[in-house]
């Protein structure tokens, strides 16, 4: 990944955690929740180029 | 009935899908099964006969306003709550995600309706990952690098869709492939790999061309790769002192590859994709695996295939891989490989290799085995540290209040002591692990209730401490 694309990715996925997180509070677990957590896991993968199988994260 | 399988890992994954899919097309034969792939991947879904409908997730597209100048936040959230929408109105009675990641389980929440029936990952209503099943549990716990498990990914899938694999589900795409004018007897070579490090260095690979054409002079060399990997062949092509060969670099489809692959007597290559094709032809391969890859897992499945398995490329040797490769086209073991088996383990451990009891402790702990005895020291004072902790957290379950935050925060504390003993006694990793994911997996209630359920996983852990602390006794009362 280029670094420009790196550097937007990383930028917008700050926002959309952030966004995630509001939602959470405020909505729960809605359509919109779901849409928006979503699209954070996506630009982590992208970011990262992760293996996207191997999931060890937390619960949560 | 409408299925959704959701395959969303990488190249390598859909391929070790394929005898899943065909199972679960014999055990709904009248169904419409949906597979929701990366575009970048779908290739790997031609010639899947038994799917009806592949949807390529619009990854790129959904992408592509955060990466304007003027990035537009709400449009990507508008697209992916349209490519959401478009899977919710699909109403899908099963859902099975084999992807195993924090986006394929948002995307299970979202498609899923109250009537669908989940296999996987998902969420609960309050957000949490929600792990359905014991497949999916065993997966999140003992799966991956330097884990226990010896579980092929492809019987995991099996598992995961409860099907039952027959060897007619091994089977590649059998369309008209594209004629090379490749000559009757030849062996291929994929020098490239999934990810760098992994990658065999060209000299190596280009030597032991040249060692095995010079001990197998009438059989051909065919080399495949991507365009991207066209420098590693023609560098292979130099080291290989001027042996000919068939350089099918970025000249194939990847549709050609069942094709090639089926007709080739060995396929030779590193951790990556067509490994995985050989699987569904029947092709005889030698993988040449690197590093922290887990070949249990994702190695070759057909017979007579075999792992010569490194640490880093360092330990490579060109006449060990030529000869490997001489091995496999005579039909013989090649020396310090592991070999290919039928069944579970899909891989027969070498004595070399020593015990495996954190393997045999999973299969205790998940598939109704005998808990393997165990007679290291190590271990055995981690399960005393385990059994310690595990009674003063059941002695706080049942006297803190279900409410009190003095009881959340030393339930973490607890969590943590856990892991620590799992990172310092790898074997105790797999309890630790199994234990922690059986908490993980409690579903919202309230605070009693979660109370309870968690007092039921650690009285469950404390049996089978007490079961290697007694065995730890014993043994101290017979010295």
């Amino acid at each position: 990944m280029n670094d420009s694309l790196e550097t937007y990715l990383s930028a917008a996925l700050k926002r959309l955690e952030k966004a995630a997180e509001e939602l959470m509070k405020t909505r729960g677990v809605s359509r919109e929740t779901e849409a928006v957590k979503a699209l954070v896991e996506l630009t982590r993968e992208q970011i990262r180029d992760e293996n996207p199988r191997h999931s060890n994260r937390q619960a949560g | 009935m409408k299925i959704l399988v959701i395959q969303i890992a990488r190249l390598g994954d859909i391929l070790m899908t394929w005898p899943a899919m065909r199972a679960l097309r014999r055990a709904h034969p009248q169904a419409e099964i949906h597979l929701l792939v990366r575009p970048r991947f779908e290739a790997a879904t031609r010639g899947l006969e038994c799917v009806d409908r592949v949807i390529a997730m619009p990854s790129l597209e959904i992408l592509e306003p955060l990466a304007r100048e003027t990035a537009d936040d709400a449009e990507a959230i508008a697209r992916m709550a349209a490519f959401l929408g478009n899977l919710q109105t699909e109403n899908y009675d099963e859902i099975i995600n084999l992807s195993y990641s924090p986006l394929s389980s948002w995307i299970t929440k979202s498609a899923a309706g109250a009537q669908t029936t989940v296999r996987g990952y998902s969420r609960f209503t309050d957000g949490f990952l929600n792990i359905t099943d014991g497949v999916a549990s065993y997966f999140y716990a003992q799966v991956g690098p330097g884990r226990a498990n010896r579980i092929h990914l492809t019987d995991l899938f099996a598992a995961q869709m409860e099907v039952d694999l027959k060897a007619e589900d091994w089977v590649g795409a059998t369309e008209q492939f594209t004629d090379f004018g490749l000559p009757e007897s030849y062996v291929v070579v994929h020098p490239g790999a999934s990810e760098n490090g992994k990658t065999v260095p060209a000299f190596i690979w280009g030597r032991a061309i040249k060692r095995f054409a010079e001990l197998c002079p009438s059989t051909a060399i065919v080399i495949i790769g991507a365009a991207s990997e066209a420098a590693l062949a023609n560098e292979i092509r130099a080291n290989a002192g001027g042996v000919p060969m068939f350089d099918l670099t970025g000249r194939t489809r990847f549709e050609d590859l069942f094709g090639i692959i089926r007709r080739a007597r060995v396929l030779a290559g590193g951790d990556s994709a067509p490994i995985h094709v050989s699987g569904l032809t029947g092709t005889k391969c030698l993988n040449v695996s690197i590093g922290g890859v887990n070949f249990w897992e994702t190695g070759p499945r057909s017979a007579g295939s075999a792992v010569l398995r490194v640490r880093g490329p360092e330990e490579l040797s060109s006449e060990a891989i030529s000869q490997a490769m001489l091995a496999l086209h005579e039909d013989r073991v090649p020396q310090g490989a592991t070999i290919a088996s039928p069944g579970i383990p899909a891989f027969l451990r070498s004595q070399a290799e020593g015990d495996d009891f954190g393997w045999e402790l999973s299969r205790a702990l998940y598939l109704d085995g005998e808990f393997p005895v165990c007679d290291d020291a190590n271990f055995a004072l981690a399960v005393q540290r385990m059994r310690e902790m595990n009674d003063v957290v059941i002695q706080q379950l049942n006297e803190l209040p279900a409410d009190s935050s003095e009881l959340a925060n030393f339930m973490d504390r607890g969590d943590e002591v856990f892991e620590a003993i799992a990172r310092t006694v790898p074997d105790a990793g797999v309890l630790v692990r199994w234990a922690l994911t059986e908490k993980s997996r409690i579903p919202p209630g309230t605070r009693a209730e979660t109370g309870q359920a968690m007092e039921r996983v650690h009285a469950q852990l404390g049996k089978v401490l007490r079961l290697y602390d007694i065995e730890a006794a014993e043994n101290k009362g017979a010295e």
